[in-house]
């Protein structure tokens, strides 16, 4: 009980002690909100990820796609574990408006949107077809037309605070597309006289998935004219991949798990048809698989920034170190005083842990909720600074990020408030060390007054 | 045990100390026997070796040579956890400069031994015990009024007595002294002293050290200590 | 002096001062290097790409060797290329099919210098039924390994000599009026190199051809060439400022004469350096490095707190020493002086080690990072992520130095309140027993 008491005492009467915990609350603030910030950043981004892939994507890098996708889907769309299924085409073409020479190469993803949007989190994406996703390719001025949606940041520019100016409706603007068809071989496909495939497509809406690469360079139009214009279509059709969305109690490595069962099962089926070595190039990937390259290099940024933090756990470390040093060094008559009258060594140690505890635990406590201030009104803060001063954390219009993640993970909180508490106790551990072996005769001599 | 047995025994106690280059002998074969309800007083000069030989007695240094037993225990062979208890229960020790601890109040600092040997729980168990107890010793000693004040509130000879209270809370078997006066004046000193009469006249042993001649008449026994040796 | 010198230099706990202002000195330096260093890496890839000036009118124009012509004769002009871009698909085998931008450059032969080559071969000269040569980016033939992120150099080599074919879209005027169709046109070439010049984008992207090939798809039933862009490289000693002024005369006067362009046109030429084009991007590099430093200085001020606690300490148990020599004659003065000139050694020293460290570890960054690869197989530095092969290595040794200084008046700060304690000591107050 001694313990607990002395302890608060040292900590409330010593203003030494404000220094530690007051060090100790600047080092988990810094910490809460950057790691806050970045984990909020790579979250987002992977939630993003996740939500324009689905689940489980089975399907191939080579532009010439794969056959029979039809069967395969037909074998697993009754599955227990299976809640959509949507088939994708993606290629390189070269799109240019109406009356411009310039052409622009751009990505395409050819999906039915209905499916699409059961799978994925596409229909969520869309401006002006949000709520009747079965319209995303109609355009709203003729709906005779086929219309195709375009990622956001090849349509609109975003200002200087990150916000689209959205049209009312959807402006009349005629897209020409040219894709070039290949084989089943992977050639060229010989389309007469020169031409390339080329479609006029007519703007029916954005799309805003919150991934820069994806919205600067996507264009997304019905499955069988991108099958048509890669050279896809005919009476082998080909796709690119399909995307699968699992139900919501299945596990995704199990549900992966039992798709690549099933894809085995239906190559092997397969062997010896037509076109049959196109689906040799398929894998079955996860989601997290599938977009690893992209998710990785976001996480290595966050590896990065935590282990440069992490340097600010070691000067918490220090800190504590020296400014426990110089509490026990002025202590070193108490412990006499306590060893002379039978406590023990252990105890000592104890005793100022406890010290250590409380300072570590207070400083948590105030740069914790310091933090939790912050981030509260951080957006709001840069607005702020935005508006006065010209200063944003990042330029809106060069960052594809909205508004500055500001929701404290507990997990990541956690992980803080414990390396901070440890940090102290480490810090804490040599001066204590060093009192509890002092001993007690030393410790009174008149001298050391 | 009657009357006559010896509660402290100290045979052929050799320390010395290294100071820099040079060993300096402190003790040099001291023999000392302590009996139950004795007040003895061990003079010497400045460097004489008796504060040395009062902290080996009380187990808060050990010798180089030589043993120390209290009621026919040989501290020498003790544990650690056993010299802390014995420390903690046995012995009361009384400083020259008091070594208050100066974040408790004057009552904390006198049921602060009581509080040292209990867990958390314990403690709740026995505090109310405690609290009266600490409560009763500063009464005796004068000083009911000063039991919420802090140290540095108190005068010199308050303090000592607060210190007294400390040495006397958990009904130590012996209270060992280290010059209880050297850092007051007379008057305060000859309070303090008579607090030690009463004291031993209840039957409490005493052995005090000092450096002044007269403050030792006024123990049972004078122990003179010259160069490392009882004279 | 003697006496306090005795004292202090013997408190280890002084020397953990000095290691906290070496650690942060160290750390400020190699933030602020690597991002400086990132910064100009990041200023010079775009010169080496484009040139020091680039002339862009907002359309394509003929007659450009003529301008290169007058270009050249300036003073101020190394050399001048005309650039024409486009894009379209390369084709490299089976199935292999990549989205690409084509660069048509009129110096194809001498751009690259050897060690961006892989193979480093001279450039072999296409005459007449001789195929088309064209250098390729090695990240559009190969991936760099997903550990090491190296490319394997022996693989990339037997690419060279292979056929590749680019496709593009040309457009066609139609022979009807106003309607314009675009045509597929390839063009086949043997890949006479492949490019590793350690700029991700440019290596990752682009098919180098000669101007003259691009032209011959892009405007097949054009006469005069064509190019979309001219970079310029200035000589040396040339002043920027007067040089843009003296390329945009030329050009006026060239677009006025040649191509009896509007004004609007030539207004609306952009002539500007590469260093101007990219400033937007610099801009924004050089906030988060000043975010960064601001907080990595915020943790760095733990280090004055460090020094602060430490002679506050020592003033505090030395208070009766203080005292006894103050009593002896020694002035207030002298006592604060010894212990802010000492915080002033101490972020001299700590500076002097920080510098050092700094400079150490800053050099031998991309070692240290390979080192965390082989240990703990964690592959920090992706090209793909940060733009570059190699983390820029250089210390900003005008950075480093404001950092050290402030370290200095940082630390002699610390040691500034313990200083006035120091000498606001009473000799009288200590000397007398309780």
């Amino acid at each position: 009980m001694y313990k607990i008491i002395l302890s608060f005492r040292y900590l409330l009467k010593r203003r030494i002690s404000y220094l530690a915990f007051l060090a100790v609350a600047l080092c988990v603030f810094i910490v809460v909100v950057v790691m806050t910030v970045i984990t909020g950043l790579v979250r987002d981004f992977k939630v993003n990820n996740h939500k324009w892939v689905g689940d489980c994507i089975v399907g191939t890098e080579s532009l010439v796609g794969f056959a029979y996708y039809e069967d395969f889907i037909k074998r697993i769309e009754k599955s227990d574990f299976i809640e959509g299924i949507s088939s994708v085409v993606k290629s390189y073409a070269l799109v240019r408006g109406r009356d411009s020479e310039e052409g622009i190469g751009i990505e395409i993803m050819g999906i039915e949107p209905v499916k699409h949007s059961g799978v994925t989190g596409f229909g969520e994406t869309l401006y002006h077809r949000k709520n009747d996703v079965s319209k995303a390719f109609v355009p709203a001025h003729d709906p005779n037309l086929v219309g195709c949606v375009v990622g956001i940041d090849r349509w609109l520019v975003r200002d200087a605070k990150g916000r689209y100016s959205y049209e009312v409706s959807p402006v009349e603007a005629a897209l020409l597309v040219s894709c070039f068809p290949l084989t089943s071989k992977g050639a060229l496909a010989k389309a007469g006289a020169g031409l390339v495939n080329t479609k006029t497509f007519y703007y029916s809406d954005t799309s805003h998935s919150g991934l820069a690469r994806v919205d600067s360079s996507f264009v997304y139009l019905p499955l069988e004219e991108a099958q048509l214009l890669c050279g896809m279509g005919g009476s082998v059709k080909r796709i690119s991949a399909i995307h699968i969305k699992f139900k919501p109690n299945v596990k995704l490595e199990d549900g992966c798990d039992k798709v690549a069962a099933l894809w085995k099962k239906f190559i092997e089926e397969k062997k010896g048809e037509k076109q049959a070595e196109l689906l040799d190039t398929v894998t079955v990937q996860s989601w997290k698989e599938y977009r690893r390259p992209f998710i990785a290099a976001m996480e290595k940024e966050q590896t990065m920034l935590t282990i440069m933090f992490a340097l600010v756990g070691v000067t918490t470390v220090f800190i504590v170190l020296v400014v426990f040093y110089m509490i026990v060094s002025h202590k070193s008559k108490d412990v006499g005083i306590l060893k002379s009258i039978g406590v023990s060594k252990v105890n000592i140690i104890e005793l100022f842990s406890c010290f250590a505890f409380l300072t570590g635990l207070l400083g948590c406590v105030v740069g914790v909720f310091a933090g939790w201030l912050f981030l509260l009104k951080i957006n709001q803060a840069e607005d702020f600074l935005f508006e006065h001063f010209g200063f944003q954390l990042w330029d809106r219009t060069m960052y594809a990020i909205g508004d500055i993640p500001s929701a404290i993970d507990l997990k990541v909180l956690g992980v803080i408030i414990v390396s901070a508490m440890a940090a102290c106790l480490a810090g804490a551990f040599l001066p204590s060390w060093q009192a509890a072996k002092l001993e007690a005769v030393e410790a009174l001599q008149v001298s050391q007054l | 045990m009657s009357k006559d047995d010896f509660i402290l025994k100290a045979e052929r106690l050799y320390k010395s100390y290294r100071m820099g280059e040079a060993e300096v002998s402190v003790l040099r074969g001291v023999d000392l026997a302590v009996k139950r309800s004795e007040f003895v007083a061990i003079v010497g000069a400045s460097g004489s070796g008796k504060s040395t030989l009062l902290h080996i007695l009380g187990a808060l240094d050990r010798p180089d040579k030589g043993a120390v037993s209290f009621e026919g225990r040989n501290l020498s062979r003790l544990a650690e956890g056993e010299l802390n208890k014995f420390r903690n229960k046995m012995v009361g020790f009384v400083f020259q400069f008091y070594h208050l601890l100066d974040e408790l109040s004057v009552l904390e600092n006198v049921f602060l031994p009581a509080m040292a040997s209990k867990s958390v729980f314990g403690w709740l168990g026995s505090r109310r015990w405690a609290r009266g107890r600490a409560k009763e010793l500063l009464g005796e000693l004068g000083l009911s009024e000063r039991a919420n004040h802090k140290p540095y509130q108190l005068s010199g000879g308050e303090r000592q007595r607060v210190a007294i209270g400390r040495a006397l809370m958990n009904e130590p078997r012996i209270l060992l002294a280290d010059e209880p006066t050297g850092n007051l004046d007379s008057a305060t000193g000859n309070g303090i002293l008579d607090v030690f009469e009463r004291l031993n006249g209840a039957g409490q042993t005493i052995v005090m050290v000092t450096h002044d001649e007269r403050i030792a008449q006024k123990a049972g026994r004078i122990i003179t200590l010259s160069d490392g040796k009882i004279r | 002096m003697f006496l306090w010198l005795r004292y202090l230099h013997k408190k280890k706990i002084v020397f953990l001062s000095i290691a906290a202002v070496a650690l942060s000195v160290a750390l400020l330096i190699v933030v602020a290097s690597l991002f400086g260093g990132f910064i100009d890496v990041f200023e010079q890839s775009a010169v080496k790409a484009i040139g020091d000036v680039v002339l862009g009118p907002p359309v394509k124009f003929s007659k450009y060797e003529e301008l290169i012509e007058r270009l050249e004769r300036m003073n101020v002009v190394e050399e001048a290329t005309a650039t024409l871009s486009a894009q379209g698909l390369l084709h490299l085998g089976k199935g292999n099919v990549r989205g690409v931008e084509i660069w048509g450059v009129s110096n194809l032969d001498t751009r690259f210098s050897k060690p961006e080559r892989v193979s480093g071969n001279e450039y072999p000269v296409s005459k007449g039924k001789h195929p088309v040569y064209g250098f390729v980016g090695i990240g559009v033939v190969a991936e760099p390994d997903e550990e090491t992120d190296e490319y394997d150099f022996d693989a990339v080599k037997k690419l060279i000599g292979e056929q590749a074919v680019l496709t593009m879209g040309a457009v066609m005027k139609a022979q009807e009026e106003g309607k314009a169709a675009v045509r597929r046109r390839t063009v086949k070439f043997a890949i006479a190199d492949v490019v590793f010049t350690g700029v991700y984008y440019l290596d990752k992207e682009l098919v180098y051809l000669p101007i003259e090939e691009l032209q011959k798809v892009l405007y097949p039933n054009g006469s005069e060439g064509v190019a979309g862009q001219i970079q310029i490289r200035l000589r040396a000693d040339a002043e920027t400022d007067v040089a843009l002024a003296q390329i945009r005369g030329v050009w006026e006067a060239f677009a006025t004469e040649h191509l009896r362009w509007e004004p609007y046109l030539i207004r609306g030429t952009v002539i500007a350096t590469a260093k101007q084009m990219q400033s937007k991007y610099v801009a924004e590099f050089r906030k988060q490095m000043g975010v960064l430093l601001l907080i990595f200085g915020v943790v760095s001020l733990s280090a004055v707190l460090l020094i602060f606690c430490i002679f506050y300490m020592i003033v505090e148990t030395r208070q009766k020493d203080i005292a006894i020599i103050k009593s002896c004659g020694a002035t207030n003065s002298s006592a604060a002086s010894i212990f802010v000139g000492f915080g002033v050694c101490v972020g001299l020293i700590g500076s002097g080690t920080g510098m050092i460290l700094g400079d150490i570890v800053t050099k031998n960054i991309n070692t240290i990072e390979e080192w965390i690869r082989v240990i703990f197989g964690l592959k920090l530095w992706k090209s793909s992520v940060y733009m570059f092969s190699k983390i820029p290595n250089e210390v900003d040794w005008e950075s480093a130095l404001l950092i050290a200084l402030s370290a200095v008046v940082a630390s002699a700060v610390g040691a500034l309140i313990p200083a006035i304690i120091a000498a606001r000591t009473r000799p009288v107050n200590i000397l007398s027993y309780e």
